[in-house]
Parts: C-alpha cells; structure tokens; sequence
C-alpha cells in the first residue's frame, strides 16, 4: 500500500500524459448548491410529446411554442402547445386546463384549438374585449386566429376576421400601436424558404439549410377593426399603409414595445442572419425603421448574426428595458442596455454573459427575477440547428433518437446586480442537466407560490415543466393590469414602476416575447429585501398615468385603469 | 532528530519511503520503481514528441479539400518533427471545420516552430468565441511573435479585448497599430467603438472619420457613425448616415493574408458556387463562366453549377440555352423549384409565354407562397391573352408581398383591361403611395387619367 500511495501520482501523470492531457470531457452538470429548478412534468399532468419531421425540412426544426394564458379566467394560468406534424396530422395542438389541485388536464378534444399544421407560435390576447382571451397560432404558410368563444370553447375566425397570411410566420405579437383600446396583430414572418432546395455542411453531408440561403420577407400589420366589444374580430391589413412592408426581414424574435420613450409602442424583429429591424412609431399610424442609428441592428461588433430569442426587461436598474437576443454556439449573445432613453449598446462583453460553462445555441430566452432578489436573471433554451461532431450529453429521455443529434443543454445565469451576470448552469441539473433540441421557453407562475416557474418546449421532444425551488427568495409583487373600459382585458403594452425599499422596479407588460411563445400575463417583481411597496405608477397603453398606492409585498395586486389617481 | 529526519527527508525523495535504515532489497525495489517509471515517462514523452496526425472522415467531403487533407497528412506522417507539415494539415482541417483537430495540429505546430506567429495566430482565431480568454493568450503570444512584421495578430487581440469589453487593455493595442499604419481603417473603427462605449463621441467620430472613405469600412463607419449621431442627439443627421450604410454592399472582411491562405484551401463546390454568384451579381460574366465550367467539369450534372450556368446564360440574354440548361437539370430534378422559375424565365425570354405559365405554374405547386413567381405568371398570362388569369396571379402575388409596386401597376393594367377601372384606380392610388416619383407611377396615372 505504501507504495502504491507512493507511486500513485506518477502513474497517474504517467496517465495524464498518455491521455494527451486533455481535460475530461463535458459531463453532465452536478448540483453543488441548492437548485432553483425541480423537473415537475410527470407530476404535473402536462405530457406533451412534440413530433417533428426527420428530412431536413427547414419548418421542422424552427419550431414548436407554448402560450401561457388563463382562457377561462379562474385565476389558473393554462397551458396550450403547438405542433408541427402538418395538416392532416395526427399530431395536434393540445390545450391544457389547470385544474383546482394545480395539476393539468388534456382538454383538448373539441376545444376548437386542437388543430394540426406545420405550427410555430402561439400567442394570447382578447381581440374583441369581451374579457376572453382569445389565441393566434402561427404556421408555416398561415397566421390562423382563434376565437375564445367561453365554455372552454374556440372557433377558428381567420378568413372571417379579414387575416391572411400565405407566408411563414413564425413570431407574432399583439400590440395598440395606435392606442384605440383594441389589439392589433403583428406577423413578423421569416424566410423566403424554398423547400425544394437541399444543403450540405462544408464536410458533404445534408443538414438544415442556413437563412442566408433564402430571402427576406415582409412583416405583416393588422389593425383591429372589430365593430364593438364582443363582436366579430376584424382586422384591416395595414402592411402597405404603414411602411412596415419596406423593410423587409427573416424575423424570429420579437418585441412589440415602446423602445424610444414617447409613450407608443414599436416594433423590434430580431432577424435570423440579417441586421435586426426596430419600427419606430411615428403616431400616426405609420412606422420608420431605426435599428441601425439606435444601436440595435447589429452586435457589439458591429457585425450581423444569428438572432432568434428575445427578452426585454431592465437588467441593470436604471428604470429602462433593455434587449437581451440569443445566438448559435459559435457567435456571441446580445445584451443591448438602454440609455439614454431610446438607444442601446450591446454590452454582452462587460455584462459576464461570455463566461460560460458551455456554449449553445440559445433559442427561447427570458429574463426573470427567479430568486426575487430585485433583478432578473437570464435563462437561455438551447439547441442546435446545425449537427456539432461532438454533441452534448446526456440527451433527455423522450427525444427522438434523429433529433437528439442536435441537443444542446440549456443555460441559467444568475444577475448578481446591475446587470453582471454568472453562468449558474452546472448547478442546475433539472434545467441545464440534460440536452434537449430546446426552442420555445415560457415564464409564469403556474401555482400561484408567487415564484416564476418556466416551461421548456423541443422539437421532437417532451416539454419540460419547472417549479421555481431557488432558495432563499426575497420578497415579490405580482401585478395584474386590466382595462375595465375595454372589456377587462389585460393591459398589453402597460409599463409599471414599483417603488420598493428606495428602489424603482421597471417593467412591461408583453407576453408575447422569449421564442415563439407567450408568457403569464400578470408581472413579477422580485423585491429582494423590501417588505413593502411604497407605490405603483403605471403607464396604461393609451398614454394614461396612474399611480396606485402600495403595501405589504408577497402578494398578487390586480390594478384596473381609473382606480389609481 | 534534525540530522535523521533530514536523512529521511532525502531518502523519501528518491525511493518514495520514510527512512534510508530499511532492508537494501526494498531500496532496490524502490530504485527499480523509479527506474521503471521514469523509462514509462521516456517513452510517453518519445510517444508525444511524435503524436499521429488526427484521423477525420472524410468520406464526404468536397475530393478537392479530401485530397488537400489526405496530402497534409501524409507530410506529417512523414516529417513529424515539421511544424510547418503540422500547421498545414491544421489549415487545411480548419478549412473543412474540423476545429478540434486543427487546434490539436496547430498546437503541435506551435511546439515544433516555436518561433512562427503563424501556428498561435490560428489558435488564437480559433479561440475567439469558444474560449475568449484562451484566444487573448494566443493572440499576445502571436504578437509579441510577429513583432510588427505583420499586424493582423495584434488587430485580431485588439478586436478580441473590444469583444469581450476590455476596452482600456484594447486601446494601447488600437493606438499601436495606427501608429504602425494610420492607414489602417479597421483599427479606427474599434477606436471608434472604444471612444462610443465610453461615451466619448467626439473621439469616437473623430477616430471614425478617415475610415468613412476606406472601401473595406465604409459601411461600418458609416453605421457606427449613425450611432454616434442618434445619440449625440441629432436624429436627422443619424437617419441619413444610416441610409447612406443600407445602400451600401456587405463591407468586406479587412484583409488577412494568415486568414486569407487559409480560407483559400476551399475549393470545394460550395466555394465555388460562392464564388460564381458574387461573380454574377457583379455581372463579371466570363470570371463567373470560368469558375461555374470548373464546376461542372468537376460535376457535369451539378444542380448548383447547372442553375449557375443558365443564370449565365440567361443574364447575357443566351435564353435557349439557359433554357436547354434549365431542362438539363429538371431531367433528373423535375421538383427543382428554382430550376422551373429560371426556365419560366429563361421561356418568357423567348416570348414562349403559354410555355412560360405552364412552367410557373408547376413550381407555383411546389412553393404556392412564391411572391416572384405569381407576379411572373401574372406577365406570362397577360402576354398570352389570359386577362382573368393575370389578374388572379396579381393579386397572388400582392398577398405574399404586399407593398410591390410593379404587381400593383400591373394589376391596375389588367384590371383595366377587364373594365374594372374603379379597382385599377386603386391600385394606381396604391403605386403612388408607395413611390409619387415613379415613372411607371406617372405613367399608369396619365394612362387611367388619375390625378
């Protein structure tokens, strides 16, 4: 024994020598501090199994998402996935009811929603203020609307409601962009894709053709025309009229908000290989693009990429939204801090988003104060589009054995304040253990516990619920924001400021942000250590100031327009 | 206790046990131990002095790049100790995106030609994204190698320290390498973006200002410039440098003969095909035949060289062949979407125009969301008498891109043809939304009598 004790060392750098010195390889992350994360899928009821082609047809591996929404307004936020089997599929959306006990039933057999197609996005929004939330599914080919018709019931209005949109939609969003109190209809589409044509990696073989190989499309604008509150949705097609169409681009990401501070929402498409487009509002119903002079068209280095996912939240403080896109494994990030009021800078360099434990090719993204400790924390949903020689493992049970050769394990970066954030991966097994062909990703807090949870969607996978377990969370304001003058819907596009413990907490109320995906539309603030609110001010979609009065934290506050002063 | 302990200290050292007063046989075996391992050590050490080049497949790769490899690696197996033969064989498995074998090869290089910038440069690039810190430690090394022989080292340091934020260690470099060369306009524009990020604007721009007229940098100033304005607060100026960047091209890489030599090992098909549409869209038609023959003699039947070789024919108005190239293709790619829309061309080309619809038709099919393609079948129908059809393919192509001004004039045409002049006014109102000054505009309105 001695000797071996003795000789032990030098054999194994005798070992380590002959191994090349190469440091092992990438294994799965091991937790060695609390997790913030606890997979809930099986418990939950929520098994969604996504079915995607295996011939490199494009469509099939930009999608699938998942909309967060309350569609029967019991105060249980539901669960609606999208498929990508085509029409005629068997594979169908699938709508989930929360039920009283938190956990979730299949109702989607003869909800109306359970459609099949080449499915991207879906989003939810009340299109006719009738106090419903009603849903937009976007396809390959279509941008298809249905109607909340109550009862747990919906009713396909496309054609009906004037939309029409041969095009491959991928992002859409719901947005006031002239302040009428009825939400229009953002189609940002993506790629000119021909399907016909076959690409090749350098090294010969196939694989998913690249957006460079395509052309750029125009982004569609409706503007809601609907008569009266809860009647038949219309829409008008402002495309042409309001200059969107000129600026034509391969949109994945979006974020309908008011990115220049004068109180109207814009317009911002994160463009897959091409400078990313902002509209700016002109008010009038017309919009001017100004990414490139406000900092946001292009990265830190002035050069084009990948951009797919987008958050839009105030990372480092200082009262302003700033715009964070993801990218492929081999570039970098974006984090586009605001300021002044209405230009950005990516600072992805000093923010500490490099450092990382792995690199991925990130798809839904959201920033979300995960630990309530007053400033949001950055997941990344990752997975490849291109096949990598060595992939990540180990691969989440359930991926289908084609697509598992581009699974890529997802990311957690904690923002330790002011907008530096630490890549908290490694420690988060039940998010970042496993690879998976991650896309659509969603925020919200399904029980109700006041913490933010995530759900996680794959092409050719089962989705992933994640309950909130981090540690140590401070305390945290939810804030409902309704338009009692336009049927109580959610107040889309409302910013609030909460004013906590000598310190502001900015946020906008946009579900349809992260990957083809929308959010819980209630807002979270994580108020760290500040056990009351002194005050609510919000800004109501149609320039309307309010400012509501605080108090005790941890606890949801529902405020409607004209109850503030 | 001091002088034994000291005794045992030094026999530890050399048998690995705790005093030198034990038995001599298991001193021996203590020597033979060490003996034997510091030969183990020998051996590896020989072993990894001479490593085996890295085995990759290449079973279906371009035989132009496979060949190139396959040489590289022979040279290696044969002069091991060559740095050089290891730095080729590393270029050429980079050019294929075989990175972690490049690095492996590039490393050995670096060992074996210590003295090359060369072999720490690739690393360095390498590096970049992956692990930024590791490619800064490349890239000093790389400098410091070079020494001022060449620049791109310290350019590519520069860029790597402004990446990752670093703009006080990137500056001193920045500041050299215009010392070096003020004529080097990619250095000021990472000035630029140094002076922006600290909100030095008037720095920023005057460090922009020679590199506005640079044709490698042109568009980048020019859109670091708009930047700069939009946030010195004058929004117009801003607008109209972001216009003036929109028109230009893609800016060119700044050039990198390290770089340069390496993408240059791609002559693969794909390459080429690269190569040929840069060439077309230059409308530099014989540079652009002479790649696309290079393909097809490599391949006569590739799809990618035969659409290349119709486009080309095609541009210099050689419509029967382009079209006889186009059918070429379609023999044995009858779904080949872009090959039915260059014939649907290539046959409106030759006034074949009931031809021409079929053709569009077909890959209309294929792809029914084909914005181009409806408005072509709209001119095709319209030219062979087909009113109604032409309308119909208008209006398709309208509700795939709305905002195309041609289709909306075309349509006004058509409609008026049929007698639908309240409709075609419409559309002409539509065309001179979208742009007053068009001729065509100006046209269609005295031809409708719109005011």
């Amino acid at each position: 024994m001695p000797r071996l004790k003795t000789l032990g060392p030098v054999v194994l750098g005798c070992a380590w020598l002959a191994a090349g010195c190469r440091p092992a390889p990438t294994g799965p992350p091991a937790a060695s501090a609390p997790e913030w994360f606890s997979n809930i899928t099986a418990s939950s009821g929520l098994t969604f199994l996504h079915r995607a082609g295996t011939n490199y047809f494009m469509p099939d591996q930009v999608g699938s998402g998942v909309a967060l929404f309350d569609y029967d307004n019991d105060g249980r936020l539901d669960v609606y996935f999208v498929q990508n089997g085509g029409a005629g599929s068997d594979a169908r959306n699938q709508l989930f009811h929360q039920e009283e006990n938190g956990t979730f039933k299949n109702v989607s057999a003869d909800s109306g929603l359970d459609v099949s197609g080449r499915g991207m996005g879906a989003i939810a929004g009340d299109v006719n203020n009738d106090g419903r939330a009603d849903v937009v599914v976007t396809e390959y080919g279509a941008t298809r609307l249905f109607q909340n018709l109550g009862g747990g019931k919906f009713r396909e209005v496309t054609r009906a409601a004037g939309l029409d949109n041969p095009r491959w939609a991928a992002t859409a969003s719901f947005v006031d962009y002239d302040r009428d109190g009825w939400l229009d209809l953002v189609a940002a589409n993506y790629l000119d894709y021909d399907p016909t044509h076959v690409c090749h990696d350098v090294q010969g073989q196939q694989d998913f053709c690249a957006p460079q190989a395509f052309s750029p499309t125009a982004t569609r604008l409706w503007r809601n025309a609907t008569a009266q509150a809860g009647g038949e949705p219309r829409f008008t097609d402002r495309s042409e009229a309001s200059g969107v169409f000129r600026v034509p681009g391969v949109a994945l990401g979006l974020v309908c908000a008011d990115f220049d501070g004068d109180g109207w929402p814009d317009i911002f498409c994160a463009d897959d290989g091409r400078p990313n487009r902002l509209f700016i509002n002109r008010r009038n119903g017309t919009f001017t693009e100004e990414a490139a002079q406000r900092g946001l068209a292009f990265n830190a280095m002035g050069a084009t990429a990948a951009n797919m996912g987008t958050a839009f939240a105030d990372v480092d403080g200082d009262g302003m939204g700033d715009v964070f896109v993801t990218h492929l494994t081999d570039e970098y990030h974006s984090l586009y801090k605001q300021g002044p009021r209405g230009v950005f800078l990516d600072q992805v360099g000093a923010s500490g988003l490099q450092q990382q434990g792995w690199r991925g090719t990130g798809f839904g993204t959201v920033l979300a104060d995960f630990n309530s400790d007053g400033a949001p924390d950055l997941v990344s949903a990752n997975g490849l589009v291109r096949r990598l020689l060595k992939n990540q493992t180990p691969v989440a049970a359930g991926v289908h054995p084609w697509w598992a050769r581009y699974a890529q394990r997802s990311q957690l970066f904690v923002n330790q304040g002011g907008g530096k954030f630490r890549d908290l991966s490694l420690e988060q097994p039940a998010l970042c253990g496993e690879a998976m062909v991650a896309r659509s990703l969603a925020v919200g807090d399904l029980d109700n516990d006041g913490a933010q949870d995530l759900l996680l969607c794959a092409v050719g996978g089962p989705a992933r619920v994640l309950r909130n377990v981090a540690p140590q969370r401070g305390h945290w304001l939810k804030v409902r924001l309704l338009l009692p003058q336009h049927g109580g819907r959610d107040a889309i596009g409302a910013e609030a400021v909460v004013h906590a413990g000598g310190k502001k907490h900015w946020a906008v109320l946009q579900p349809a942000t992260s990957y083809l995906a929308s959010n819980d539309p209630t807002l979270h603030f994580g108020l760290g250590t500040a056990a009351n609110v002194d005050s609510i001010e919000i800004l109501w979609p149609d320039g309307g100031k309010e400012t509501f009065n605080g108090g005790a934290t941890d606890k949801l506050m529902v405020l409607k327009k004209g109850d503030g002063k | 206790m001091k002088r034994q302990k000291s005794s045992g200290a030094k026999a530890h050292k050399l048998t690995g046990k705790k005093s030198s007063r034990r038995s001599p046989v298991r001193a021996l075996v203590g020597i033979l131990a060490v003996g034997i391992c510091l030969g183990l050590g020998f051996w590896i050490l020989k072993f990894r002095a001479q490593p085996t080049p890295p085995v990759v497949a290449l079973g279906l790769l371009d035989p132009a790049l496979r060949s190139l490899i396959e040489t590289s690696r022979v040279a290696v197996v044969r002069a091991p100790e060559s740095g050089a033969a290891w730095g080729r064989l590393g270029e050429t498995l980079q050019a294929a995106e075989f990175f972690p074998e490049a690095r492996l090869c590039y490393s050995n290089a670096a060992v074996r030609d210590p003295q090359n910038f060369r072999w720490p440069y690739l690393s360095g690039v390498l590096e970049q994204v992956g692990d930024p810190a590791l490619a800064v430690r490349h890239l000093t090394r790389a400098t410091e190698l070079a020494a001022g022989r060449t620049d791109s080292p310290r350019y590519q340091l520069a860029r790597t320290l402004v990446e990752q934020g670093q703009f006080d260690q990137a500056e001193p470099h920045l500041k050299l390498l215009l010392a070096s060369n003020p004529g080097h306009a990619a250095a000021r524009v990472e000035l630029a973006r140094v002076h922006l990020a600290r909100g030095a604007f008037k720095e920023a721009t005057l460090a922009l200002q020679p590199a506005l007229t640079n044709q490698y940098t042109m568009r980048s100033s020019l859109l670091l410039g708009a930047q700069i304005a939009q946030r010195n607060g004058q929004p117009d100026i801003a607008a109209q440098l972001a216009r003036r960047a929109s028109s230009l091209p893609r800016s060119f890489d700044w050039p990198d003969p390290v770089l340069h030599d390496v993408q240059a090992l791609r002559t693969d098909r794909a390459r080429l095909a690269e190569q040929a549409n840069r060439l077309l869209q230059q409308q530099k038609f014989p540079e652009a035949g002479a790649v696309v023959q290079k393909m097809l003699d490599a391949a006569p039947n590739d799809p990618e060289g035969l659409l290349l070789w119709g486009r080309l024919n095609y541009l210099q108005r050689r419509c029967p062949e382009a079209e006889a190239t186009y059918r070429q293709l379609l023999r044995f790619q009858p779904d080949s979407l872009n090959a039915l829309v260059q014939l649907g061309l290539a046959l409106m080309c030759q006034e074949q125009w009931t031809n021409a619809a079929v053709t569009l038709e077909r890959a209309l099919a294929l792809k029914p969301d084909f914005a181009q393609a409806h408005g072509n079948l709209g001119l095709a129908r319209s030219k062979s008498g087909d009113t109604a059809g032409a309308i119909r393919a208008f209006r398709d192509a309208l509700r795939n891109t709305p905002g195309d001004l041609a289709a909306h004039l075309n349509l006004a045409e058509e409609l008026a043809n049929a007698g639908l002049l309240e409709e075609a006014e419409q559309h002409v109102a539509h065309a001179a939304a979208l742009n007053p000054k068009d001729p065509r505009v100006i046209q269609a309105r005295t031809q409708l009598g719109v005011k």
